[in-house]
């Protein structure tokens, strides 16, 4: 028994979820937003200062010459990554693995974002906000960026020699064969849910099967959206049929292809609260609603085991919304937007 | 004969709440450590909670003695 849980790395589940735990007291609570949205963009500077973004926020004033929009934006960026990397840091063994897995997400913005750059063909100097709190180095993104063509860039992810940047590589060549901006991202995510399957393969623990389960649950978010496309009549049935995605946690690509309505494709799944049924009319799915629901599960897997990932994943979650939602704030104080309007956009937990 | 079982059901009044104290104390030390890193003013408390298990070993070891000085 002894031997069996110090393979599984317990007593570090219950270091960091200790400390991850001392530190969901750190994140904005609903009233803050509440009050927030009917300050101004000067109000939200202030409250930034006095907050665990204050530091970041304070360099950005120093080093940069920028609107106070984008100087937001960059401390909210900046302090998220440090925190995300820091919980990895702090986690050794089979945890330190499952949150690499978890955080990979933003090697799949990352890697995203220059699908969509070199699909698009342009070349354009300035660089994106990278996701910098993913496996592979910001550097090696950026890098890639300035890669004078698509060739070039699927050399350099080969020369890189890591599995996720192999997944890029993939799918990029599906950019350079001409395929659509879909199943070139299709490509890019499969590529790498297989690497991250593998990592989840070696351990075999209660904690790696909920890992996988979120990782079903992506492909669920996946292929939520390809098929909202199909049902609002943006792409055709057969084209969807080849870009779902098989292992999704409760949606099949047989169910996906069978439900016209969007009623018969989400009751009695886990997803069922994405439905809009709010108009008297025939549910429809609520824009953006897979992801929110997804943010919503992770977040309140937070009391489920105080030993487990459970821990991390939701508070990874948490750190992300509240970037998101900070993000949605000062954009919508910034465009002068009603503070209900604001406060409808955000996710609030908890 | 009656001796050496005697000998050995004190060792293992002893051995046995020792082993489960170790793994106890692990846990609750690793909790702990993690705890003081984000709240060091919880120190005192995670202390008497990392001591507590001991208290399994310090009974195994007075059932022991009263084995021993009982039929021994």
């Amino acid at each position: 028994m002894f031997l069996k849980s110090s393979k599984g790395f317990p007593e570090n589940f219950g270091y960091l979820n200790a400390r991850l735990r001392a530190r969901f007291g750190d994140f904005l609570a609903r009233e803050d937003y509440r009050r927030l949205a009917s300050r101004s963009l000067e109000d939200i500077e202030v409250f930034l200062l006095d907050t665990r973004y204050g530091k970041s926020f304070r360099r950005s004033l120093i080093e940069q010459s920028l609107s106070t929009h984008r100087k937001i934006e960059m401390a909210l960026a900046d302090t998220s990554a440090s925190v995300l990397s820091h919980t990895r840091n702090m986690a050794m063994g089979e945890p330190e693995d499952l949150i690499s897995v978890i955080l990979s997400r933003a090697d799949l913005q990352n890697g995203r974002l220059l699908v969509r750059y070199f699909f698009i063909g342009i070349p354009y100097e300035m660089q994106p906000r990278w996701h910098a709190y993913g496996t592979l180095p910001v550097r090696f993104f950026a890098q890639l960026w300035k890669s004078p063509s698509v060739a070039h860039g699927i050399d350099k992810c080969l020369a890189f020699d890591h599995p996720l940047a192999r997944a890029l590589a993939r799918a990029l060549e599906q950019v350079v064969k001409g395929s659509s901006l879909p199943a070139s991202e299709r490509a890019l995510l499969s590529g790498m849910l297989v690497c991250q399957e593998r990592v989840l393969d070696s351990h075999r623990t209660k904690n790696s099967a909920l890992v996988k389960e979120y990782l079903a649950r992506t492909i669920d978010v996946w292929n939520l959206n390809i098929w909202s496309r199909v049902f609002s009549g943006v792409m055709q049935k057969e084209k969807a049929a080849e870009l779902y995605l098989k292992g999704g946690f409760s949606l099949s690509p047989e169910r996906l292809q069978g439900s016209p309505e969007p009623a018969g494709l989400l009751d009695s799944t886990p997803w069922e609260n994405i439905l809009d049924r709010s108009k008297g009319g025939p549910a429809e799915i609520a824009p953006g609603g897979a992801m929110r629901e997804f943010w919503r599960w992770q977040i309140s897997l937070r009391r489920k085991d105080p030993l487990g990932i459970e821990v991390a994943i939701a508070f990874i979650a948490h750190q992300l919304v509240e970037w998101r939602n900070l993000d949605s704030l000062v954009v919508g104080v910034s465009m002068g937007f009603e503070g209900d309007a604001i406060l409808e956009k955000l996710i609030l937990a908890g | 004969m009656e001796k050496a079982l005697i000998a050995l059901a004190a060792a293992l009044a002893v051995a046995i709440p020792a082993m489960a104290t170790a793994y106890a104390q692990a846990r609750i030390g690793s909790v702990g450590a993690g705890t003081i890193a984000e709240k060091p003013e919880t120190s005192g408390i995670i202390i008497i909670l990392e001591a507590l298990p001991e208290t399994m070993v310090i009974l195994g070891f007075v059932v022991a003695v009263m084995l021993i000085l009982q039929f021994a």
